[in-house]
């Protein structure tokens, strides 16, 4: 009886497995992740998303019309960007707030490392994205003035 | 290489216990102290080291690559919104599932085909050890996270995926483990102490939780209630309510600790009273646990409630000054809820044994040593602000004039603690030993407490001694010798004058002891026999009932001949066979125990 429970098991592990593999790649390529394009969280993830390709002219355009100025597309390639490591990494949304023509985002970006056997070992910390209002669309705004943005 | 390195770090520790319990085992068998006969040895001690360490390693693996496929696709599928979802930890989860999950199942395959081949198997300790490895890993992943599981439940965390893939990956494989293990029972004593010490030590730690969840939860309660009934001066509190972050975390852990205790302390060891395994776990952590719980929380009480008649209390108001009692009163009772329900459980499960004098002594020299702890501890104490008071150079610098009020009300808590504790369980002990009970006199538990006594008194006054005498001289050479020397003397004065008082009252206690015995102090002490007993399964009652006679251990073998039944003493058959063993012949004695009674046979 129990070698049937084990046999059934691996089964279930196998399936389950493979399953995942599945889900996983089908809901990546579909983009079914994306959050809406004119909300300040789909501005954040798509400026993420345009890092993440080294696509710097494509994130230069997520920013905010005077922090484009003040931070040239040359510039703005030059300077280390989020992510900073090969390790995988996961942001979860956590909140987005909007106010008069401004909203906050605020994300925990977790980094995960393969801490075999024990799966993996992982920290998180906590970024806070600011947006402004410009011409009905939502761009990222620095605090540090005269910096390009580093995240 | 990372995880060639990681199975690495697992494996290697894995391989050293192994190979330190292979150890073990070899030296019993060489000194005839293991169950198993020369030609019934298994599968053999370097496959099952293998088999069992791998097995294990193995089992680890895979159920975390299967927790973090699981925790995938539940964060993928019910958790909350992500701006970026990472893979890597998919891609690993899937890799260690599929590869070790077959290597595992294989290996415990293999494992449970070995006793169903050779049934000598069953009785191995390693491979008990294995077993009780598994289930007590499984049962700590388990415990953390269902405690993860209640948190999301009550809404002191969002939802992850780790909780329920961990619960139900972990707490399949434990239940597999304790099926199977249950259906293959422990044959030898041996095993049975394997499977004793898993149950105890997860009993112990979901006591624990239990406990410290529950005191806080209550703490919460009786704050509020505090703060309802009388007006606090707060800055800020978040108002949350009771069911608060805290709350939740609390019940949490306090409702996750009373089903493992439940399960493991209830029910999984409700029949295992003669076990000295338990009785350790009774009286060293759960009954001496609850009493220093309660007797540390009854001193906190007193001493607030005498700092602010007698003391120097901080706050003006007295809802501010006992705002401390809350925190006080939630350990009090929880911890005298545990005193009193393991003291009843060993009175009940001891009087069925006939072993309720042994189960009193400890208890009792325990007790009396924590009251003559506090009582010295105020002494200590009391020497220095005696001194203090008296000589205004022997006092610290930038005092006030009321320094001496709150030292007198710890002198005093101490005191009212300790006195009454020591005062009841060592006049107890006192009044059997004067009534002429040569076992009590005789006992270990009192020789410990004596003897330490002495000799934690002895060093305490010659180390400080040593300081007095060395600061002295010092200011002597230095032609600095003044009064206040004793501002930094004080303290070792106290803890001389401690011992002084103390310790020569324990001398003449076991003059008294020794002179009742018939010892003289140069005596040499009469050479304890080695006690073999070759006796039926069951006979554990009988094998403690002789310990206990004997007042030594004594080593068992299992008698594999049916129907011989076991033997049946009274405390007088029993004075009587340790004076057969005594009046034997050499230092090695062999008991053959069953029903028509007990042989006493002497060997070399």
């Amino acid at each position: 009886m129990s070698k049937m429970w084990l046999i059934g098991g691996v089964v279930v592990v196998v399936a389950l497995a493979v399953g995942a593999v599945v889900t996983a790649l089908v809901t990546s390529r579909s983009g079914a992740d994306l959050l809406a394009a004119g909300s300040p969280e789909g501005v954040v993830q798509r400026y993420l998303r345009a890092l993440e390709k080294e696509e710097y002219r494509e994130a230069h355009g997520y920013l905010t019309a005077d922090l484009q100025r003040r931070c040239r597309v040359e510039e703005f390639a030059r300077t280390d960007h989020w992510p900073y490591s090969e390790e995988d990494q996961e942001i979860a949304l956590e909140k987005t707030q909007t106010f008069n023509g401004s909203a906050v985002v605020q994300a925990t970006v977790t980094v995960f490392h393969p801490g075999v056997p024990f799966g993996t070992s992982e920290y998180s910390y906590d970024r806070t994205f600011n947006l402004k209002l410009e011409n009905g669309q939502w761009r990222l705004t620095s605090g540090a003035y005269g910096y390009c943005p580093w995240f | 290489m990372e995880i060639v390195y990681g199975l690495l770090n697992l494996v290697v520790p894995l391989a050293i216990i192994g190979g330190i319990v292979a150890g073990v085992v070899a030296w019993r068998r060489r000194e005839g102290l293991e169950a198993e006969v020369e030609e019934d040895r298994g599968i053999g001690t370097v496959k099952r080291l293998y088999f069992y360490a791998a097995t294990l390693a193995y089992m680890i693996v895979a159920g975390v690559g299967i927790v973090l496929v699981a925790r995938h696709v539940l964060n993928e599928q019910f958790g909350p919104p992500v701006l970026r979802r990472g893979t890597g930890e998919l891609a690993l989860g899937v890799a260690l599932a599929v590869v070790w999950t077959p290597i595992w199942t294989w290996h415990r395959l293999r494992v449970q085909r070995f006793a169903e081949e050779q049934p000598s198997e069953r009785r191995s300790l390693l491979r008990k050890l294995y077993v009780y490895l598994t289930v007590g890993v499984t049962a700590a992943l388990v415990t953390h996270a269902s405690v993860e599981l209640l948190r999301w439940l009550f809404g002191a965390r969002s939802f992850g995926g780790y909780p329920i893939a961990s619960l139900t990956v972990w707490g399949a494989l434990w239940a597999f483990h304790w099926v199977a293990e249950g259906s293959e029972g422990q044959p030898t004593a041996e095993t049975r102490t394997v499977r004793r010490l898993y149950l105890y030590v997860t009993s112990a730690y979901g006591l624990t939780m239990m406990a410290a969840g529950a005191s806080f939860a209550l703490y919460l309660v009786l704050r509020d209630a505090y703060e309802g009934l009388f007006p606090v001066r707060l800055l800020l509190r978040e108002d949350e309510g009771l069911w608060g972050e805290a709350m939740k975390n609390s019940l949490s852990v306090a409702l996750v600790g009373a089903g493992i205790w439940t399960y493991h302390w209830l029910y999984a060891a409700r029949r295992d009273a003669d076990s000295a395994m338990r009785q350790f776990y009774l009286h060293s952590f759960a009954v001496l646990g609850g009493a220093i719980a309660t007797l540390s929380a009854a001193g906190v009480i007193v001493f607030g409630v005498l700092q602010w008649f007698i003391g120097t209390p901080e706050e003006a108001e007295a809802a501010d000054h006992f705002r401390f009692l809350p925190g006080a009163l939630a350990p009090l009772a929880i911890g005298l809820g545990l005193w009193l329900y393991h003291w009843a459980t060993v009175h009940r499960e001891q009087a069925s044994l006939r072993q309720l004098p042994a189960a009193r002594r400890i208890y009792g020299y325990t007790m009396a040593a924590l009251g003559l702890g506090a009582l010295t501890a105020a002494i200590v104490t009391l020497i220095p602000t005696v001194i203090g008071i008296a000589i205004a150079s022997a006092r610290e610098v930038l005092v006030g004039e009321d320094w001496w009020r709150d030292r007198m009300v710890l002198v005093a808590t101490l005191a009212l603690v300790g006195a009454p504790v020591w005062t009841y369980h060592w006049f107890s002990m006192q009044r059997r030993v004067t009534a002429g009970d040569a076992e009590e006199r005789s006992s270990l538990p009192r020789r410990i407490l004596v003897f330490g006594v002495l000799g934690i008194g002895a060093l305490a006054f010659l180390g400080n001694f040593s300081y007095l005498l060395y600061t002295f001289l010092n200011a002597l050479l230095e032609d600095n010798l003044s009064l206040e020397l004793l501002r930094d003397a004080k303290w070792s004065l106290g803890a001389a004058g401690a011992a002084i008082l103390i310790a020569p009252y324990y001398w003449l206690v076991l003059q008294e002891d020794r002179q009742a015995a018939g010892e003289s102090a140069a005596g040499p002490a009469l050479p304890r026999k080695s006690v073999t007993v070759l006796i039926a399964d069951g006979g554990e009652t009988f094998l403690t009932q002789l310990e206990t006679a004997l007042s030594a251990k004594v080593r068992a073998l299992h008698r594999l001949d049916a129907g011989v039944g076991l033997p049946r003493l009274s405390a007088d058959d029993f004075d009587g066979l340790e004076r057969r063993v005594a009046e034997a012949a050499g230092n090695r004695v062999l008991l053959i125990a069953d029903a028509t009674g007990v042989q006493v046979l002497a060997y070399r």
